[in-house]
């Protein structure tokens, strides 16, 4: 568990968060922009002082203001990569790297150097001024240079903001799959929904310098109440297992607790890890009786769970197929129509070229 | 005619001396001033610029009281040693560090004003502790600060007269520096003397100057 108290004054902006995420997993921070994720951060890396704040991890203490008990961030063996990461000027990357792993990385032994070297590719980097870098290069030496500290908790702040979607895109997924190997718990801030979408297992949303809710990702994403779900971009992410290829039409299915998926794509990309396929609530829609003859590739039954009415005569639809959440949003007509209720039963139909990128 | 380069060596070993001690003392000093931000700070900002304003003579003045048998400093050294800091080396030293302190304090501070705090915070992050920090990256940072104060605060020291009259009293062999012995030569109408002593003390100022810049350049 990583708890955490805090109550922060910055000039005109307060902070007052209290709450607990677990230690493991994908944990997201998400908010609009002066809601305070970056200070929540970096107190929980001893950057912030000037607080009142309680902060532990698993079972050490990192810092109790009431008591006088604070940790220093050397101590607290985290891992923080900044928007804008630094670097000593001129240094070579290998330097830049060897800092935190020389200092903490080469005594825990997690993995070796050479190892992550390789997996994020950066070899061909090792001897470059990291003046020459460009904006992604820069992500990802920032991002090994902190997993080579060897960290029990890696905070990113907004980490890839600053990148263009494809390599945002290779950079998560590395991430994904780091988290799967190692198992290295991670708080990620970031004020983009689909990001937060797609990578989070837990979720605290940050308003104002104050938690608006916290708790398991599908739960929040899903919450009609909650600005997650109302946003015209809303989308769940569903956690996907490889089944088989048909080349000819050029679909693979994909498995999930409740049912099968199929997606368009030219080749498979099979992993062998699972994956999480990104469905937009606008790709969804609803029938009541099972469509015959469509061209929609995946008919999925489900039943309502609560709906609610948004601004601009659309309503967004919270649904379950099976245990497996997921989002639709439809005009108020349709709804209206379709007499859609709490508890009624639905086929959700996801086109499968609308699942083509995750 | 033999001339006599010793004062040249005294130059040199004074100019050293007090540059050594003034970045001991500069850089504790000029990091107190950058991060205190009260109002205090501006007036001792103001006290270790003063000597840059003040006539050497009269900054002379008040350091040769200061250090003489009656001053505060010099009653302590009488009382320890049995005589005091007027007309002695370590005297012309402190009055020294006093008149260079404002050249080398004002870069170093110009470095901390500029130092961006995510080096340090990215550090510690990675697992350096706070003298480490200083070391590995702080002093890097400012590795072009500290070299422009450190050549600064030598050649000002170098070329220093007044102050050194008036504390030093130009003792042959232990105060008579370069400066002053081309003042006694010229006073003497000893004009190629003085003139050979004179190049070399522009020869070696530019010289540094020179190696001070393009070292910045390359940067």
């Amino acid at each position: 568990m990583l708890e955490f108290q805090a109550r922060l004054r910055h000039g005109a902006f307060a902070l007052d968060v209290q709450g607990e995420l677990p230690a493991r997993g994908r944990s997201v921070i998400f908010g609009p922009s002066g809601a305070g994720k970056s200070t929540l951060l970096r107190l929980i890396a001893g950057l912030e002082r000037g607080a009142q704040a309680r902060i532990a991890y698993g079972d050490e203490l990192w810092q109790d203001d009431a008591r006088r008990l604070f940790v220093p961030p050397h101590r607290r063996c985290v891992g923080l990569v900044f928007q804008h990461p630094v670097f000593l000027p001129g240094c070579r990357v290998e330097q830049v790297l060897r800092y935190g792993w020389r200092r903490r990385g080469r005594s825990v032994r997690a993995f070796d150097f050479g190892s992550i070297i390789e997996r994020f590719g950066l070899g061909p980097l090792l001897i470059r001024n990291v003046h020459t870098l460009s904006g992604g290069e820069c992500q990802r030496v920032a991002l090994v240079r902190a997993l080579l500290a060897a960290p029990r908790l890696l905070l990113l702040d907004e980490p890839f903001s600053g990148v263009d979607e494809e390599a945002r895109a290779v950079l998560l997924q590395e991430l994904d799959d780091l988290q799967a190997d190692l198992g290295l718990p991670m708080l990620y801030v970031t004020h983009a929904a689909r990001e937060t979408v797609s990578f989070a297992d837990h979720l605290l949303l940050l308003e104002a310098g104050q938690v608006r809710a916290l708790g398991a990702m599908h739960a929040l994403a899903t919450d009609v109440s909650l600005p997650l779900a109302r946003r015209p971009d809303a989308a769940v992410a569903i956690t996907t297992e490889f089944v088989r290829h048909d080349p000819q039409d050029g679909v693979s299915c994909l498995s999930f607790a409740d049912g099968e998926l199929w997606v368009s794509e030219s080749r498979p990309r099979e992993t062998g890890r699972p994956r999480r396929v990104l469905v937009n609530a606008r790709d969804v829609s609803l029938a009541r009786e099972a469509p015959h003859g469509t061209s929609i590739l995946n008919v999925l039954p489900a039943f309502v769970v609560e709906l609610a009415e948004l601004p601009d005569a659309a309503v967004v639809v919270s649904l379950r197929i099976g245990a497996t959440p997921l989002l639709a949003r439809v005009s108020r007509r349709s709804a209206r129509e379709l007499e859609l209720q709490p508890g009624s039963r639905v086929y959700a139909q996801i086109k499968g070229v609308a699942l083509l990128n995750h | 005619m033999q001339l006599d380069w010793s004062p040249l060596i005294l130059s040199l070993v004074l100019a050293a001396v007090t540059t050594g001690l003034l970045l001991v003392l500069g850089i504790p000093l000029a990091w107190w001033l950058v991060r205190r931000k009260t109002l205090v700070r501006h007036a001792v900002t103001a006290f270790v610029m003063l000597p840059l304003a003040l006539p050497p003579t009269v900054l002379g003045f008040y350091l040769l009281l200061a250090l003489g048998p009656h001053g505060p400093l010099g009653a302590l050294a009488e009382r320890w040693s049995g005589a005091s800091f007027a007309f002695t080396f370590t005297g012309l030293v402190m009055a020294s560090m006093v008149y260079s302190l404002p050249l080398v304090v004002q870069p170093l501070a110009a470095g901390f004003e500029r130092l961006d705090m995510r080096h340090l915070e990215t550090a510690s992050v990675l697992g350096a502790g706070p003298w480490d920090r200083w070391v590995s990256v702080t002093l890097p940072l400012l590795r072009a600060d500290l070299l422009t104060g450190a050549v600064l605060g030598f050649i000002h020291t170098f070329g220093e007269f007044g102050v050194v009259l008036m504390v030093g009293g130009d003792i042959p062999g232990r105060t008579r520096v370069l400066s002053l012995a081309i003042y006694d030569h010229v006073q003497s109408l000893e004009y190629h003397q003085a003139d050979l002593m004179s190049a070399v003390a522009v020869g070696m100022s530019f010289t540094a100057l020179l190696l001070l810049y393009l070292a910045q350049r390359r940067r």
